[in-house]
């Protein structure tokens, strides 16, 4: 199955555009080092005393606080009977498997890549970008991580050959903060981002990098979640305005929700846009995006037939036994 | 695995590294090169 020409003629177009956007952190540092001077200190990168107290915060959320607001979120969501009855024992398997792989496994594989490939791959480079502000650091990160998963995630849904790899985020049809690490592992290992973030660690960024992907992490959860914060927004005239910026900077429930509809083209489901993460932003720039501030009907896909856990979790490795299924022996 | 799942695993990981690798090119390049201009 080849890609439509008209979408890979807008991937090439917008592509191109997000080549000067990845640049734009750079010329930002470059027109503040010209502003003050071209004064240029390399020594490394210290904190704010303002957000002194908040690193040890940040650092924890990182390691064991991010499982535990995970698990919160779920039991309110469950305590609220938001799954209703679709959480069947099939789907907790995949969500439970999926939420717990990836900490054991990705964990030391990306510590492997930090601490043994890039000091072979970049020698001697390492913190060598400590002398970036903070706030240029904050910048180089945001759009590192997140202008990267992205098109990663909008090339899994147009790039025909991909999207197999992307299914099983979309198989579910319920929303909740599992859907976020409900994902194919091939797909979970090799986001490009991820490792793009490593390595701006190791050349220094790692302050920054700590800040956005802790702040990052709540968004996107908060976009998948069933809980959604974003409705007194769009049902409080007072707060349209403020409604109006958040969703087109950030994901939003509402944004992200018509992103997991298995519809399109009726005005609320979107799947085949609003890609964004922790940034709408990137939608809004190329046109892929909708807001309605309205929630779908339904979720999923509508090829989806319950597949086995071990094929929605390592498709191609194993394949699934269900007859018709996209995942199936071919 | 068939042959060709492993040339769609092969296609699926040469273009995560191509996503890896041109932000990654633009970004520490670019500060790479703003560090040599800054130092002069």
């Amino acid at each position: 199955m080849k890609i439509e020409l008209a979408v890979r003629n807008k991937i090439i177009k917008d592509a191109t555009i997000s080549l000067f956007i990845y640049a734009l952190p750079v010329v930002a540092l470059y027109v503040y080092y010209q502003i003050n001077g071209g004064i240029f200190t390399e020594k490394s990168l210290t904190l704010q005393t303002w957000l002194t107290f908040l690193k040890p915060l940040f650092e924890n959320f990182r390691t064991w606080g991010l499982t535990v607001f995970l698990l919160i979120l779920g039991v309110f969501e469950f305590g609220l009977g938001l799954y209703d009855n679709k959480w069947t024992s099939s789907e907790r398997k995949i969500d439970i498997v999926c939420f717990l792989a990836p900490r054991f496994i990705l964990t030391p594989v990306l510590a492997f890549f930090s601490l043994k490939i890039l000091p072979v791959v970049l020698p001697g480079l390492e913190n060598t970008f400590s002398w970036v502000p903070f706030w240029g650091g904050i910048f180089l990160i945001t759009v590192a991580d997140d202008l990267t998963q992205y098109w990663y995630h909008r090339l899994h849904h147009q790039v025909p050959f991909l999207w197999l790899f992307h299914r099983t985020h979309h198989s579910a049809p319920y929303m909740g903060m599992a859907m976020a690490s409900r994902q194919n592992f091939i797909y979970t290992i090799l986001f490009s981002q991820i490792y793009l973030v490593a390595t701006l660690t190791y050349l220094g960024l790692g302050l920054p990098a700590l800040f956005v992907t802790v702040v990052k992490s709540i968004i996107t959860l908060s976009a998948h979640s069933s809980i959604a914060w974003d409705k007194p927004f769009y049902k409080y005239k007072v707060l349209h305005p403020i409604a109006w910026v958040l969703e087109r900077v950030i994901s939003t429930p509402a944004t992200h929700h018509a992103h997991h509809a298995d519809t399109t083209n009726d005005g609320v489901g979107h799947y085949k846009g609003n890609f964004g993460n922790m940034f709408f932003l990137w939608d809004v720039i190329f046109n892929t995006a909708l807001i309605s501030r309205q929630f779908p009907k339904s979720y999923g896909t509508k090829t989806y037939k319950q597949e086995e856990w071990y094929a929605q979790f390592l498709w191609p490795i194993f394949k699934s036994n269900k007859e018709g299924s996209p995942l199936a022996r071919r | 695995m068939s042959q060709k799942d492993f040339q769609i695993l092969a296609k699926k990981i040469g273009v995560g590294f191509v996503v890896y690798f041109i932000p990654l090119l633009i970004l520490a390049g670019g500060l790479f090169l703003l560090q040599r201009l800054l130092k002069k």
